[in-house]
This record gives C-alpha cells, structure tokens and sequence, in this order.
C-alpha cells in the first residue's frame, strides 16, 4: 500500500490553476523529491498532504486514510501522529529550550511524554549536549538540525521538508540532505523533500516534477 | 509539556508584560478587598455595639460625637451631665432602662469605665473569671484587656488621667482586678468596668491632691469630674444610655431633652446612617476607583494577548503544523489569560487582607475597631469569578483570532 496516494488534485489560487496532479504515489519507506520552479506549487501540495490547505478537488489518502474526509481534529491529530514537519524556515519556539521544542512536538502529536526519546533524537543530530540551550543561542545550523530532530522525535511515518536547503551553501546542503536522508532511514519514514535547487538530485532518486501551471504575477507576463 | 507549562513559557518569556498585568489586576482586586473587608466589619462592628441603646444622653455638643464617645469609646466625651438629671431620665415613665456612664480615666490605653452591671447585659458580655464588680475600687476587665496587660483575678494597678495612655497615674487609689469578661468582639472587651462610685472617688482624691493645680487639658474633656468644688461634690455622669419602653418615646423623649434640658440626646440609628452615608460617598468612589483598576488590567490583558497572537502567529502555525488542534491553540491562550488572572486576584486577595491585617495591627484606631484581615467575607468568591470571567472575556477575541487563523498562509509567508 502506497504512504502517499494522490487521485485527480486540482487547486487554483485567486482563479489561476496551482496544482493539477492526476496520480502519484509515493511507497511507504521511499524517499522522493518534489521538484519544480518557484510558484509551481510544491508548497501548496505540502500543505494539501499535511492536511493544512484544502484542495479544490481530488482525493489525499495518507497511509490508507482520506485526509480530506476526516473532520478538523481528526485531521489534527492524524497530522500530529503521522507526519513530521521541517519547514525552509526552521522556526523553532523561541520560548521554549531546545528539548521543549521536542517535548512540545511529541505532546501536540499526543504521545506521552518522554525525556530518553527527547534525548536520542537530539544525540543523532549532535546536539546531546544542547538540551537547555535556547533557539537564539544556536547556530545557523545548529537551528537546522534541531528542526530536523524535532521532526522526527515523533517517529513519524512520513517526513515532509519544504525547501530545507535553498538558503544553504554546499557544504550544508550536503549536510542538512544527509541528516534528513539519515534520520527518515533511523525511524522508517518516508520522506518527501520540495525543492527547487538542483543539488538535491544526486542524493535522491524518486521523483516528482510540478510543471508550473500559471505565470507567476510578480514576473509581469500572466496571461 | 502540557497547556499550562506552555502558558507559563510564554508568560515568563514576556515577563513585564506578564508582572504589569498581574500587578494592575492585584492592585485593582486589592482595593476591593480592602473596602469589603473594612466596610464589612465596621458596619457589623457599629450595628453590634448599638444594639439594646434608643438613645444616648450627654453634654451638649456634636451629636456624633456623643454617639461616638459614649457607644463606640472612639472619640472623647462632649463634656458631662449631673447625676441628678441623669437619675430623673431613669426614672421617666418612657424610659424603660438607663445606664449610666462615667468617663475619664484609663489603663495603657483601654478606658476605664464607671457603670452599673447592666451594661454587661447590654453588650452581651459574660463574665468568663472571677465576678463583676461590686464595691468602689472593683474592677471587671474585658478580654483583650486582660491579655494585653496581662491582667489577672487578684492583681491591682492604677488608673491614668485622661483617656489615651500617657496620663499622669493616680497613685495610691489602685483599682483590684476582680473579675474578667468573655471575649465578644465588641467594645467591651477593651473596656475596664468600674462602679460609677470608683470613678468619682479617684477624681475627688485627685482633685484633693492637685488642689489649685491646673488640669493639664489635653483630654481632659471628658472627666467625669470637672468642678473645683470638693466638698460636698456635684456628682456627675459622662452619658446616659438609654432604652425606651414604647415606640411613642422615639418621637417625644429626645424632642423634649434636646428643647428643655441643658443636655443632648442622639438617636445611634440615626447617627450612624448619617455618618455611613457621608462615609459611603467615598467608600463608592474607592469601590469605582478599584473596579476601573480590574477593568483596565482586563483591559491590559487583552491588549497582551491580542498581540501576542500577531507577534506568534508563526508559533501558532507551527504548533497547528505539529498537531495542535484549534481548541488545543484557543485554550492555550485562555489558560495564558486564565494564569495572570488568577495570579493578579491571589495577589490582590493577599495584598488586601494583609493591608487589613496590617492597619488592624499598627494603626491605633483600626486596632481599636478590632479590624482584621483574617476574616474572609462570602463576597470575595464572586471577586474570583470577576476576575477569572475577565480575563476570559479579555482572552476569547485573540483566542477565536487564532482558533480561526489560517495556519497555510501564515507558513508561506513565514
Ligand atoms: N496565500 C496566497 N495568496 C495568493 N497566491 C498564493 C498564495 N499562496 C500561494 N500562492 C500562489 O500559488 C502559486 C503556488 O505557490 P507555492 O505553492 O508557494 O509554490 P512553490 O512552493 O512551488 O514556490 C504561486 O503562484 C503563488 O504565488
Ligand atoms: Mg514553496
């Protein structure tokens, strides 16, 4: 059974078509990349998958359940338990410490509370030693990695990442893919990255590519 | 984690904001405390002690004063009236009892009461040691007397001239401790009680001893004994406290005092409503003022909270992302609400009784109210409610703003 499993989405945004994607799964366990230029509407599927914008049309099943289908807290908590979010802009909760940061993801997700699960995830990324730093004590990178710990502290079944290395040079380009290919590996998840920046494609072979449906209006020649 | 530590992280996170709410709510609540609790216990204290007296009867002068003086023991005596007026007011066919009382005197600051043993009945008192007094020189003391002077059945001690501590001492006319009454929250219990008879003696064996002296004045206006004149005395009284015996005395008995007699009778009922009613202008003025200050820390929460919400939409957003549901993100900012206002009315609740307590403590006319801040009135629930309905009130409008938010956009543009 698919993780993901898409049939006939489509999504416009202010009359202009975003997202027309007839079918596409994606198998529990694969990592894939979400490919297409700016404006071709790889952050509106993510929100579509996470169940945070809803489509136009179509049908979303998320490990065999109609995202769409379930009321509003029950899309909540299927999103809390299932997926695990790293966003291009971090943000982590700058009032809360680092290992708050993962004890909020795993009680909005509904699991108990776990200081040894908290722990581990932070080790893996490096950052056992960091526990009560506050997020405006880190680094760049540091800010990065505990993004990435706190996505999967949940032990999601699926990890999405909108545009996790557009702002990075190369070498943390590298690095930040390696983690999330890494940390999806350590917990079984399937692993969704959206991005336009080439240097993701010789990590990663699955892929989807988004045409981009509309002329984006900023560029000054919509039809 | 849960909503409260969550609550608190982001309170601390804001902390002057947090404490400037708390406070304005603590000062706000605090007021109101204070007014409930004061107002409460002098209205019970002042109906308490007029109970059983229609009217009281003394020199001329404010008629407040005389209530204040002869009921309360508060201010000093408007002078003194002679026994033999006094004894016809007893024996008046209107009149169904008339107690008569003797000031001047006092011990470390209780007053030293000349009266009959009827007053005891009057106020409630019983006797808890020892008996009443009996012959001249005999001294029942009341409750808080005897504690705080360390008073007991047996021991002797001397009277000061005039009515606050720090008067001469009558040496060699020591009153003996007889007896000790039964705490009743009442006047009595700062009250040394004498008979009449004690009074007069000290103050004819003083007069005889400073013969030619001048008084020294300051409180002296309420001496039961004001003439020069030794031998043979011109017995006096301070006041007379009376009951009457029919509703038709009302109307007629202080009409006719005040018209044909060189003495003054006050009604205590109408005393009293006069002065709350003076009182109670600035009593709704302070209750106002402290209402505005719960209002506006109301006030102040919302505006905290509201932008709250704007500065941590992305927070919000994020939390929604990692499973929050939208409940989840409104209760979170009520229980932020909730927590500062219940911070702020425990603060004021606190604030209030131990001002109370305080003033009961070290100001000397409160103390001599018997005001304290350990009593807790069945209004102050209702000020926990306020507080707690405010500041939900204050808390629902960023609450539904953010239960409403839609958490995509607020990502994209992130
Ligand atoms: N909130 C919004 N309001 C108006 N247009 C939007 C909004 N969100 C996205 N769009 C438009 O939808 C299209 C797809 O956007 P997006 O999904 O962010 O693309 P991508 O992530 O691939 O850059 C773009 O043309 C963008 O301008
Ligand atoms: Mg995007």
């Amino acid at each position: 059974m698919p993780l993901i499993d898409v049939t006939g989405l489509r999504h416009a945004i202010a009359g202009r078509p975003v997202l027309d994607i007839p079918h596409w799964s994606v198998e529990a366990g694969r990592h894939c990349l979400l490919l297409g230029p700016s404006g071709s509407g790889k952050t509106t599927l993510i929100h579509a998958l996470a169940g945070l914008k809803r489509p136009d049309q179509g049908r979303i099943l998320l490990d065999g359940q109609a995202v769409w289908d379930l009321n509003a807290a029950a899309r909540d908590h299927l999103r809390g338990r299932l997926i695990g979010i790293v966003f291009q802009t971090l943000h982590l909760v700058a009032a809360l410490d680092v290992a708050q940061n993962l004890h909020l993801a795993r009680w909005l997700a509904g699991l108990a509370s776990d200081a040894g699960a908290v722990a581990k995830a932070l080790d893996r990324v490096g950052l056992g030693a960091r526990l009560s730093a506050r997020p405006d004590q880190l680094s760049q990178g540091e800010k990065q990695r505990v993004a990435i710990a706190r996505a999967v502290v949940t032990e999601p079944k699926l990890i999405l990442a909108d545009e996790p290395t557009s702002a990075l040079d190369d070498e943390n380009c590298a690095r930040v893919l390696d983690l999330l290919l890494e940390q999806a590996a350590a917990c079984g998840a399937t692993l969704l990255v959206a991005t336009h920046d080439g240097r993701t494609r010789e990590r990663i072979t699955d892929r989807m590519e988004l045409p981009r449906l509309s002329a984006l209006p900023a560029e000054g020649h919509a039809a | 984690m849960n909503t409260l530590g969550l609550a608190w992280a982001y309170l601390r996170r804001s902390a002057l904001t947090t404490c400037l709410n708390v406070a304005l709510l603590a000062l706000g609540t605090g007021t109101i405390v204070v007014l409930i609790l004061v107002g409460t216990q002098v209205q019970d204290r002042l109906a308490k002690d007029a109970a059983g007296v229609d009217l009281v009867v003394g020199a001329k002068g404010s008629p407040l004063q005389l209530i204040l003086s002869a009921l309360y023991q508060i201010d000093i005596p408007t002078g003194n009236i002679p026994l033999a007026q006094a004894q016809a007011l007893a024996a008046d066919p209107l009149v169904a009892q008339a107690i008569p009382v003797a000031m001047g005197d006092s011990f470390r600051g209780f007053r030293i009461v000349g009266t009959d043993p009827a007053f005891v009945a009057l106020r409630q008192g019983r006797v808890a040691e020892g008996r009443l007094w009996q012959a001249p020189m005999e001294a029942t003391v009341g409750a808080q007397v005897a504690a705080r002077a360390h008073l007991k059945v047996g021991d002797r001690f001397n009277g000061n001239h005039g009515l606050s501590a720090g008067g001469a001492e009558h040496e060699g006319m020591p009153y003996s401790v007889v007896g000790i009454l039964a705490p009743t929250g009442g006047v009595i219990d700062r009250l040394v009680l004498t008979p009449i008879d004690s009074v007069w003696a000290v103050h004819e064996a003083h007069h005889h001893h400073h013969d030619g002296d001048d008084h020294d004045g300051d409180d002296h206006d309420g001496h039961a004994h004001e003439t020069e004149a030794t031998q043979p005395p011109d017995r006096e009284v301070t006041s007379v406290l009376l009951r009457y015996r029919s509703p038709i005395a009302a109307a007629r008995l202080p009409r006719r005092i005040n018209a044909e007699s060189g003495m003054q009778a006050a009604a205590p009922a109408v005393e009293m409503t006069r002065l709350l009613s003076l009182v109670g202008v600035g009593t709704d003025t302070v209750r106002a003022f402290g209402l505005l200050l719960v209002a506006s820390s109301a006030l102040s929460i919302f505006v905290a909270l509201y932008n709250a919400t704007q500065a941590r939409r992305y927070d919000l957003a994020v939390m929604r992302a990692l499973g929050a549901t939208r409940s989840r993100i409104a209760s979170l900012l009520l229980a932020e609400a909730l927590a500062m206002g219940a911070a702020g009315t425990a603060l004021g609740l606190a604030l209030g009784h131990g001002a109370v307590e305080a003033a009961g403590r070290l100001v000397p006319q409160a103390r001599d109210m018997g005001i304290t801040g350990l009593q807790f009135p069945a209004t102050e629930p209702y000020l926990l409610i306020l507080a707690a309905g405010l500041s939900v009130l204050a808390a629902l409008v960023p609450a539904i703003h953010a239960y409403r938010a839609d958490v995509s956009a607020v990502l994209s543009r992130g």
